[in-house]
């Protein structure tokens, strides 16, 4: 044990001593701690960004703007008493009827504003800070123009139907207007289901029921525009887990698959996260998901440094020292050579373990400093059927640790080539290309071959990042970037490990047996 | 545990083949603690290939080795525990100063203290400049690093190949005084592979020639001698060269005469050698120069091997 310590020892000093390694190691730790604040020069935004309080002084003085395009838009309005035939009856009704241009746009706007600025109680609830102010006044001013575009159908060609539908949709802009004047939930999820039932192609992600959810946690409307976007994620995230579980289905590519049991129990873990971040208001704000995603992007680009790294270092362990003839002194050495080659092997999985997890601890000091350390959020996950928080840190340097895996193999394979060769050039160059075709299978697969196939790609059994981190997806749910991917494979983690393990084994088998057997000429 | 106690290397049978060559065949010796013991050979004579076997670099089809008792299948460690050396050129981590070569070296062995490593370091000569990258050094400077890295340990066997390639003359005496003393004084057992036949000379107790695998002959360097000097020549420069011919081959005490201007060339014994100088003084010739013959190592070599060797 203590040769192989003493021949550890020896491996990290001349690691560490090589100019190759000493520059591609600072290359890559660089950019895993620079990479961050380059980012933070092209996300210059604010990202403390709140939505802007939409003040009475702002709307009088948009107001009298509008008034002023309705001059110019040659504006005209009519009244006239117009005959309509319904039920078989013939019934007198008082209409109106709009000409102009743009008309629907301008007069429903100043109608809104007019009546929000004599009606709406600015001191109790800003408008614009709620997300209930800005979706029911947007919901109020839509449904008004609707209305004003209606009404610029001339009189003769209104009917039956034309007036059915004026009276749906002015019952449903009461509705809205209700929800912002008086600050309630349930008449905008009333007006909400009206308005989805008059319009086939209406596509909103949130529904009256996941409105409904979110009003019991907020009854008074005071969640800001922000936070009641991820409350109402996490609610249609369920929904849609829900669905799920419920047909027993999921889509990957454009076959469906059945849920594995390891599926539906993610599934169910999922959901309880949700809760869990329902429950505790659990929001992130604009800089969060930014944060998160150029993390994320750090270390994905540090990783192609890192990979040449271990590369290197395995792909060299043994053929640099047969090149330079330093092996002798080894060999002279009162060491047998299985224990030079287990600290030759040993001091490749210290550096590789040194390495990414240097590489993710630099990308977050990185991050850190350039965004703010507390936007990086915690890792949910459930053990015991209870929620429980993973700092981020932690999180991190594991994740990116189990996202190594297929570089750590590939760096194996690099050495088992170096024991076999006995030349650097050859095992960097065979493994690096290697690894960047491993993901031609997979690619190919996705875009020509049935999904299934992908399970039986090398890189979907050795990617378990998805496996072990099935929750990462929900450190920051953001309709629009998906941060981590949404891919998994069908195949359960232990055929996984099994697949990955038994492979290593065979790669350095091989090596051991060249190394150990062969002579050293 | 092999028999004799002084028997610091034991060769059994060592055999190995590449293809259809037999580089090593059947070769067998032993080295005793206290002698150097010289292994000379021409170019792909099997050397290397022997030294090699013994060091652990390859693995002969044939035949053991045994150090310092040990087998070195068996108890490879305890074996090598007690060996130093150099194969080829001593090549070291370049990048790497001399102190931290050895260092590393030396914590492969266990307990060396600091004081072991600079006392050998400054035994080659090299205690100021130890801390110099080993890229910065010259060939002959490598090859003191070489051997103050294969003596740190105090091996009871030395093997050292090629060990004088790239010293200056002051460096080769400065090495044959420190095997010379590493051997005789210390006890340890020193193999020395050489093509410089006449350090060789200078420098060994005894001698092995190997020759297309094989090993010819093992024997001391007196016994060398006297195999390939069974009667002694010696030359001598006289005034009459005709009538010294005449005196000496009518003398019964002198054997093959030969003479080329003024020198006289023949064998004589060492016991009548003063009878033959004072027949030719009585008799008028006048002598100013007697000079024993002895053949060079480098004379018995090309003999023993038929040739075929590298003289540097």
């Amino acid at each position: 044990m203590n040769k192989i310590k003493a021949l550890y020892t020896n491996e990290l000093i001349k690691i560490i001593h090589r100019p190759s390694v000493i520059i591609v190691a600072t290359f890559t730790f660089c950019l895993a701690v620079m990479f961050p604040f380059l980012l933070r020069i092209v996300f210059s935004d604010d990202f403390n960004y709140e939505m802007e309080e939409y003040k009475r002084e702002q709307i009088e003085e948009d107001l009298s703007g509008y008034k002023v395009e309705l001059k110019g838009a040659n504006f005209t309005s009519t009244k006239e008493e117009v005959e309509i035939e319904v039920d078989g009856q013939a019934k007198t009704y008082q209409m109106t009827l709009y000409t102009g241009n743009e008309i629907p746009r301008i007069l429903s706007f100043k109608n809104c504003l007019e009546d929000v600025l004599a009606n709406y109680d600015f001191a109790k609830y800003p408008m614009r800070k709620t997300w209930l102010s800005l979706q029911a006044l947007n919901k109020y001013r839509n449904t008004e123009q609707e209305l004003v575009n209606m009404q610029t159908l001339p009189f003769e060609e209104r009917d039956s139907e034309w007036l059915k539908d004026f009276e749906k949709v002015t019952n449903v802009r009461d509705l809205f207007r209700k929800s912002l004047m008086d600050h309630e939930y349930e008449s905008y999820c009333k007006g909400l289901d009206l308005y989805k039932g008059m319009n086939d192609n209406y596509d909103d992600r949130v529904s009256s029921s996941i409105i409904r959810q979110l009003a019991v946690s907020d009854p008074k409307g005071e969640l800001n525009f922000i936070e009641a976007s991820y409350l109402m994620e996490y609610l249609i995230e369920k929904e849609s887990n829900n669905k799920l579980l419920d047909s027993g289905l999921e889509q990957q590519g454009e076959l469906p698959r059945i849920l594995t049991e390891e599926r539906k129990t993610i599934l169910q873990n999922s959901n309880r996260i949700l809760d869990y971040k329902f429950n505790n208001r659990n929001t992130y704000n604009e800089a969060s998901s930014t944060c998160l995603t150029v993390n994320y992007m750090a270390g994905q680009v540090s990783q192609y440094g890192l990979i040449i790294l271990l590369i290197l270092i395995a792909g060299s362990s043994v053929s640099q020292e047969l090149a330079t003839g330093s092996i002798k002194s080894l060999i002279i050495a009162p060491v047998r050579r299985w224990k030079i080659f287990t600290a030759k092997l040993l001091s490749i999985i210290t550096w590789m373990i040194f390495a990414s997890v240097l590489v993710s601890l630099l990308s977050i000091i990185g991050t850190g400093f350039a965004f703010g350390f507390d936007k990086l959020p915690p890792y949910l996950y459930v053990a015991g059927g209870a929620v429980k928080e993973m700092p981020y840190v932690i999180t991190k340097v594991l994740f990116d640790l189990v996202q190594n895996i297929p570089p750590f193999f590939y760096a194996f394979v690099a050495f088992m080539i170096s024991c076999y060769t006995k030349n650097t050039g050859v095992s960097v160059g065979v493994s690096v290309g290697l690894l960047l075709c491993h993901q031609v299978p997979t690619i190919l697969a996705e875009s020509e071959m049935p999904p299934r196939i992908l399970d039986f790609t090398p890189v979907a059994n050795m990617d378990i990042t998805q496996k072990l981190f099935p929750y990462i997806n929900l450190m920051v749910i953001d309709e629009d970037f998906s941060l981590f991917g949404n891919s998994f494979f069908s195949n359960p983690l232990w055929q996984c490990v099994l697949y990955t393990v038994v492979l290593t084994l065979v790669i350095l088998f091989i090596a051991f047996d060249q190394f150990t057997r062969k002579d050293i000429a | 545990m092999a028999e004799n106690k002084d028997i610091a290397l034991s060769i059994k049978n060592i055999t190995k083949i590449y293809g259809k060559k037999k580089a090593a065949d059947h070769v067998s010796f032993d080295i005793c603690r206290g002698e150097i013991f010289g292994f000379l050979g021409p170019n792909g004579a099997g050397k290397t290939t022997v030294i090699k076997s013994i060091l652990g670099f390859i693995f002969p089809d044939e035949g053991e080795v045994y150090i310092n008792g040990y087998n070195i299948k068996t108890d490879y460690e305890k074996a090598m525990s007690s060996v130093g050396g150099i194969v080829e050129n001593p090549e070291m981590y370049v990048n790497l100063s001399a102190r931290k070569n050895i260092e590393m070296y030396a914590r492969l062995h266990g307990n060396i203290p600091k004081e072991r490593i600079n006392e050998v370091l400054n035994d080659v000569g090299l205690g100021a400049r130890a801390k110099d990258p080993i890229k910065k050094y010259s060939l002959g400077m490598k090859q003191r690093i070489g051997l103050a890295q294969a003596m740190v340990h105090k091996p009871k066997l030395l093997i050292l190949d090629e060990p004088t390639n790239g010293l200056d003359p002051t460096g080769i005496h400065q090495l044959r005084d420190i095997l010379k003393k590493y051997a005789h004084e210390d006890g340890a057992a020193v193999m020395v592979s050489s093509h410089i036949l006449s350090e060789m000379q200078l420098l060994c107790d005894r001698v092995g020639i190997i020759n297309n695998g094989k090993l010819i002959s093992v024997c001391s360097m007196e016994e060398l001698n006297k195999q390939m000097n069974p009667t002694t020549c010696y030359s001598i420069k006289v005034s009459a060269i005709d009538q010294a011919e005449k005196l000496l081959s009518e003398n019964e005490a002198v054997g093959k005469i030969e003479s080329e201007g003024d020198l006289i060339t023949a064998e004589i014994s060492e016991n009548n050698i003063s009878s033959v100088v004072r027949l030719l003084v009585t008799n008028g010739v006048d002598i100013s120069e007697v000079r024993k013959i002895e053949s060079s190592l480098e004379d018995i070599f090309l003999q023993v091997t038929g040739g075929g060797i590298d003289i540097e």
